[in-house]
Order: structure tokens, then sequence, then C-alpha cells
């Protein structure tokens, strides 16, 4: 096999066994690797009905055939199991390092099955792997992890550990890599703690193999010549203030999330975002494994209060910590960043649990006796701490841990809680930017914006911008954005070069570059209709897990806020989100019930009736 | 008339003084694309263009007191 490595290390933890499996070229051809192999193990393991936290789930780790090639962004890997934070499925990926030197090691995926007794760390060195116990380290924070196992292993491995909040279970822990880099959110953390599984160490010793190594190195220019043509005398806007420059298009559509969505605009926000980071607070540039943007921040708060170093703020954090606790200061909310990262936590939903909650304490549904403080919009300090003692599981943390629906459905006020799922919402307010409403109650993981993204078409600017108020034409565009999403999270790359410059720039979206270099790459000779299919077929497959995990249309529902609330302020005040029409003509476009279920006839089309 | 105009990230470039905000006097009837010949920005890059928040393009006429926010295609969040 050329791309693939065409095996998988699975591990049973319960009896300490470790074993190698061939990976069947039909299904990598089929599922393409990453987010699509993923969801074929899960659906083919996972009793749907199991809880995320019991020993019966399993935790599969996978890269894409271009994950560790030169291939621009050939950096990520993702990590699919049953959510603890929502009991639908996850697909958290992350780039960073730590996966190419995963793919090297010779194989595409790695399963966890079971619970060690005991806290254990997976080190693979080549293609040698062997459990060893991580009683010393456990509860170290991620960073300490990171530099305890290289030390026990090899000083250039790569490390994927959870820190104290995946131990202690925190619905919404992460698994760090490279010591800031998050497959963040839905609470994959949490999973690997309830198997007592502190992380996994790798050292890569074999270089990918390639169908056409030539072909693969024309293509390969081809797309890296056409990046450098275009940002030779305008920078990307990523590298030069990574992507909390995104406030800019938020905030100036009036979609950039406030004080729990109350509000779509923030007054503070000039002293959040991406060119005030750069200013005060970047030391260097970070860029993953053959990435050309280099969009990392590397940052230092050198006094005061708040001093720390590590990696972010990026967008989503801004955001969470910031503008949605209503907090101005950068330095306070680029601490509990910090925290965030070292205790591993997804920082999304914490800052959404802390935003909830502060709108409970304003409305006096929660009191100041629970919480410890006053929980005051705008307060950094109090964001840092809550991030802390919920990492720890702490005082009124151990609420949050639980994440914000079930803590507002304990104060008697779940409509407070602005999840699609169960998972909290990215930072776009979907009454502004009509088709994110679209991803966000049909995303499989629960609100995301990295399925299917429409902020680029709707915001962003890429490939150009269609209207974010109006509803009846996004249908389509969602759906076809979901599917080529869903190649790109399999292939192994990172959306951000992908979506720009490897995907022709109509709303087709049609994954052209994808397809040459996973072509030179495997030799398997998709077609751009293979392709698509192969997106259309993971999306389904994913669709049909849920199903029989109970999901229905039902669940693709969001807030009342959202759908009855109008913004009050901003570019696209009085609007709500039409999600309901959307819904309709959404289901009918995939060739879904009225109920949102893959009909037979479709999953016969896509080859998933055995399934 | 009086428009307000802002420039974020490689296109802060184009600002009198490398200003993130500043103010720019007009020809009533003057449309995006005076505005964008005025501040010598090229034709060929890409851009989006907000005149109080909404779309808008090359050929739409301005009003007095408009907010006008341009960035640069932005490759994600
Ligand atoms: S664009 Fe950013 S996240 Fe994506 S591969 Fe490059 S550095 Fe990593």
């Amino acid at each position: 096999m050329f791309g693939w490595c065409g095996k998988i290390l699975r591990i049973n933890l319960s009896a300490g066994k470790i074993g190698v499996e061939e990976l069947d070229a039909n299904v990598c051809r089929d599922y393409v690797g990453g987010r699509g192999l993923g969801i074929y193990y899960l659906l083919k393991e996972v009793d749907p009905s199991c809880d995320p936290l019991a020993t019966k789930n399993i935790m599969i780790m996978t890269t894409g055939p271009l994950t560790g090639t030169v291939a621009p962004t050939g950096a990520r890997y993702m990590v699919t199991t049953k959510s603890p934070l929502t009991g639908a499925i996850t697909c958290s990926n992350s780039g960073g390092y730590f996966p190419a030197e995963l793919k090297k090691t010779g194989y595409d995926a790695i399963i966890f099955e079971g619970k060690s007794p005991q806290p254990v760390y997976l080190w693979i060195d080549g293609d040698q792997a062997e459990l060893r116990s991580a009683q010393n380290i456990w509860g170290m924070t991620t960073h300490e992890a990171d530099d305890a196992l290289r030390k026990e292993t090899h000083k250039k491995a790569k490390t994927s550990v959870i820190g104290p909040a995946g131990e202690k279970l925190v619905r919404f822990a992460a698994i760090m890599n490279d010591r800031d880099r998050a497959a963040g959110r839905s609470g994959v953390g949490a999973v690997m703690g309830s198997k007592n599984l502190k992380g996994f160490v790798v050292r890569g010793r074999q270089e990918v193999s390639l169908f056409d190594p030539e072909g693969f190195t024309a293509v390969n220019n081809k797309y890296r010549d056409k990046f450098k043509k275009a940002t030779k005398d305008n920078p990307p806007p990523l590298r030069l203030h990574g992507t909390a420059i995104t406030v800019v298009g938020t905030q100036s559509h009036g979609v950039f999330p406030t004080r729990n969505f109350q509000q779509g605009t923030f007054e503070g926000w000039q002293s959040i975002y991406g060119e005030t980071l750069t200013k005060k607070y970047l030391i260097r540039r970070k860029p993953c494994f053959s990435c050309p943007i280099s969009c990392g921040r590397v940052t230092r708060i050198p006094d005061g209060p708040f001093k720390g170093e590590g990696e972010g703020p990026e967008y989503e954090t801004v955001y969470s910590l910031g503008s949605d606790c209503g907090v101005d200061n950068l330095a306070a909310l680029t601490k509990a960043n910090y925290v965030c990262n070292e205790l591993g936590l997804d920082t999304i939903s914490m800052g959404s649990a802390i935003a909830c909650a502060m709108e409970l304490f304003e409305k006096g549904y929660l009191d100041e006796s629970e919480i410890g403080m006053p929980l005051k919009w705008g307060d950094g300090q109090a964001v840092v701490t809550l991030a802390r003692q919920t990492g720890l599981r702490e005082g009124f943390g151990d609420i949050l841990a639980e994440g914000s629906l079930r803590m507002a459905t304990k104060y008697g006020h779940p409509e407070l809680a602005i999840v699609a799922k169960g998972q909290d919402f990215a930072g776009y307010d979907p009454r502004g930017e009509q088709g994110m409403g679209l991803a966000y109650a049909t995303s499989p993981i629960g609100a995301s914006h990295m399925r299917g993204d429409p902020a680029y078409f709707e915001l962003l600017g890429v490939p150009f911008n269609v209207d974010p108020l109006t509803w009846k034409d996004k249908p389509p565009i969602v759906a076809k954005w979901q599917d080529v999403f869903a190649v790109i999270d399999s292939a192994g790359l990172c959306v951000f070069f992908t979506v720009r410059y490897l995907l022709e720039p109509t709303l087709e979206a049609r994954p052209i570059g994808i397809m040459e270099l996973l072509n030179a790459a495997t030799g398997v000779g998709y077609t751009l209709e293979e392709l698509e299919k192969a997106g259309e077929r993971i999306v389904n497959a994913e669709r049909l897990y849920l199903k029989r995990a109970g999901f229905s249309r039902k669940d693709d529902s969001l807030p009342p806020r959202i759908t009855n609330e109008p913004l009050p302020d901003g570019p696209a005040k009085g609007m709500v989100c039409h999600l309901d029409e959307m819904l309709e003509a959404y289901y009918k476009i995939r060739g879904w019930s009225a109920d949102g279920i893959p009909t037979e006839k479709k999953l016969r089309a896509l080859g998933l009736i055995e399934m | 008339m009086k428009i307000q105009i802002s420039l974020y990230a490689n296109l802060r470039q184009y600002a009198p003084g490398s200003a993130e905000s500043f103010e720019l006097e007009l020809a009533a009837g003057a449309t995006v694309k005076t505005m964008i010949d005025r501040l010598k920005i090229p034709q060929t890059l890409k851009m989006v263009i907000l005149i109080n928040g909404r779309k808008a393009d090359t050929d739409t006429r301005l009003a007095e007191e408009d907010k006008i926010t341009i960035f640069p295609p932005i490759e994600g969040g």
C-alpha cells in the first residue's frame, strides 16, 4: 500500500495486550482515512447505547494518507469515540508534530479498548509498541507529562497526553499533543482518562511510502507555488496575526458572541483581537508539520497578575474566554488559555460554561455562595480561577466540569446553555450567519464550526462572500461543504490551507487539489466524483451511528435564544436563525427522511447498507 | 462627504500613517471603487468590503458617515 501504511495497532488495555491488524484496501479507498476510518471502526465496534465513560467504549486515533507527507499541512490526526459531553460521536483533530510522527511509526490507526487496571502510557518506537506504567506521571499537567515522558523514552519523541482534567473526567477534557495542540472538543480527554491511559509517546522511524514520488513532488510544488504567489506581497492574515484576526470578520458582521450570546458585537473587541495580540504578547509564530502558513502563536505575558508563557490564544478562545464572558483583558484570557492547555481543557466549552454561569448569576438563578465568589461579566480573574478549579474539579469547578448544559439544567434554566446536541457553540452567532446555524444543528458532534464551516463564504471571503443573512440559499451549500470537510479531515490535511488553495474557488468547493495529492500518494486513482462521494459516505456513516444512538430531527436544534430572540445589536440586529426552514430543504438534499434519518436508498447508494 | 474607513492585516499598508481607522473626504456620489482608487489599493487584491456591516461591491455608492471595513480573505478561525 502507498500513502496508507496498511496496518493498525489494537491495544486491549484491560488485558494489557497489543496486536497488529491489517487494514483492508477497500476500506481505505472508501473511507480515505482520519475521520472516515474513525467512523468506520466506531460503527462496527461500539454499541451506540453504551456509556461513553464505560469500558465498552473504544478510542480510535487515526491519521490520513497525506499525514506525515510533505503535502502542505499534512499534519493532522483524528480522535473518534463516543462523547461523554454529548452522547454523540467525537471527531476531534489536531495538528502539530505528533500526528506526522505517529504516521511514521507505520500505523494508520491505533484503537484502544477496555480499561487498564493501573495508569499506563503507550510507547511506540518504530513499529514496536509497549504499555508502560504511568503511575509516576498520573496527576501531572500536560507540560510536565510531556517533559517526563520524553525523558523516559526519547528526547525527540512526540507526545499526546491528558492533564488532570482528563483524569478527573471533566466532560470537555482535551487530549493535548506537542504540549499545546489540542484534540479539543467533545471530551475525548475524559474517555482517555476513563481508560486509565495518560497518553502516548511516538518515535517514527520510516517515511510514508508514495505511489508516484515524482508526481507527488510536482503536485506539491504546484500548490505551494500557488500559495507563494498569492502571499508574496500579502502575507496570510493567519501568519501575521494568528486566527484571532478573525474577530475582524465576526465583529464587523455583528456575529461576535458576547455575554453568552446576549449580543452580537463586543465593545472591547479591539483590546483582544489578533493585531493587539501581535503587538502586546507575541514572541514567535509556530507552524505545524509541513505548513507554509504558520498560524500558531507562542506568547508571553511579561508581568502582572496574569504573568505566564505558552501558546495561544486562538480566535475561538478569544471568543469563549473573552467576549462571551465580557472579558476585554487580553492578558487574563490568555492566562486562562494557558491554564486550559496545562490542565487539558477545551477552551471553547470552558469559556462557554463560565459565560453561562455568569448569566445564571446575573439573572439571580445562581448564588454567590455556591460559586464562592461574585461572578460578574468581564471579571478576567474569575475566568482564570474557574478554569483552574474546573480542570481540578475543585469547588464550583466540579459543577462547571459537567458542561454548560448539565449545569444550566441543574439550576433550572437549560435554555441558557448555548449548545447544539449538548456541545457549546463556536464563536459565530447564527442569527447573523444563517448557514452557520444549519451547520451547528446538523453537525455530528454537536455545535462546531469545523464541520463545513460556513464562516468562510458568509464572513471571511473564501472563496467569496454570499449574504450571511439569507437562509433559503444555504442548505445545498452547507451540505456540499460538510461533505468536502469530511474529505479534508480524512485525508489528514488542515482546513486553513486546504479551503483556500486545494479546493476549486467556487461554492461547489470541489476537492481537486486533494484528489491530485491523494492520487499521487496512494495510486488509488480517485475521480472527483468518487472523492466527493467518499465525503458524503462519511457524513452518512456518522449520521447512521447517531440514529442508532437515538438521535433524530429533534436533536438537530438550536437554543431558543437563537431561533426566537432577535439579535439586539449590530448589523444583524433584528435577526433570528431560520433553522426549521433550512432543515426541511437540507434533509431533502441529503436524501434523508423528514426525521433526518438516511433512507435505505441513500445508504445503498453509498455502500453503507451492510454497515 | 466624509466616510470612516478601517483596514486590517496586510491592507493596513494602504492606510494613511498606517492608522487602523481614519476618515476620508469624497465627492458626493462616490462609489467603493472611487475609494479604493483613492487609497491606491490594487484592484487585483482580494478583499472583503463591508459598509456598515453589510456586504458591498465595487460599484456600491457611498453615503455620508458610512463606516467601511475592509479586510483580506481570512483562511480560518
Ligand atoms: S494553518 Fe495553522 S493549524 Fe493549520 S497546519 Fe498551519 S500552523 Fe497548523
